[in-house]
């Protein structure tokens, strides 16, 4: 017997088919627009070209937050409280990492702060559910 | 708050899954609400009490007295 109803797996269908198409774009352009920023060198236009690789990860969040839109309440609430949750561990690192930076600790790039706030989400999916599912 | 569901889910010889596909909820949402984890929200549980044909306030009892 599934553990998924018809509406879930429906669901998750939906959810590959809009995250995987701007995510594939995204691992392609990421590799592509240093080249092309190598090869031309630097112009008004190289602002926007980076930021470019942005664009195809709204539509990866666009798909997501669809996704959690799609979902019944209680997983609705369990994402909610998932990003809560990550979100104050999130800042409690950074300030913690920030106070290190003041007494010398090198500075993180930015661009690693995904990696931080993701498994932190997924951990808190995780612990959240097992939570509920607990008697 | 407790609830009468599980009860009420047996008595028609539904699984968890098979009233979850019903009430077009997840099967965890059913297992959350049986075990008194979670509370539905109110269109849920008219949806419920019209399933069963029963009050809401007689499949969830409240806490309060």
């Amino acid at each position: 017997m599934s553990n998924f109803t018809y509406k879930e797996i429906k669901n998750k269908k939906i959810y590959l088919w809009e995250f995987w198409p701007p995510m594939i774009v995204y691992m392609v352009w990421v590799f592509i627009v240093p080249e092309i920023l190598d090869k031309i060198g630097d112009g008004w236009w190289a602002v926007p070209l980076t930021l470019s690789q942005i664009i195809p990860l709204v539509f990866v969040a666009r798909a997501m937050i669809r996704f959690v839109d799609r979902c019944d309440e209680l997983m609705k609430l369990v994402y909610m409280k998932s990003a809560v949750t990550s979100l104050i561990i999130f800042t409690f690192v950074c300030m913690g990492y920030g106070f290190l930076e003041f007494r010398g600790y090198p500075s993180i790039p930015l661009f690693l702060i995904g990696t931080i706030v993701i498994p932190v989400y997924f951990m808190s999916v995780f612990i959240i559910r097992k939570k509920l599912d607990g008697k | 708050m407790e609830n009468k569901l599980r009860e009420l889910r047996k008595n028609k010889n539904w699984s968890q899954a098979d009233l979850a596909e019903v009430l077009g909820v997840s099967r965890q949402t059913i297992n959350t609400i049986e075990n008194g984890k979670y509370d539905p929200s109110l269109p849920l549980a008219f949806k419920i009490s019209k399933l069963f044909s029963q009050k809401i306030e007689d499949i969830f009892i409240s806490d309060e007295k």
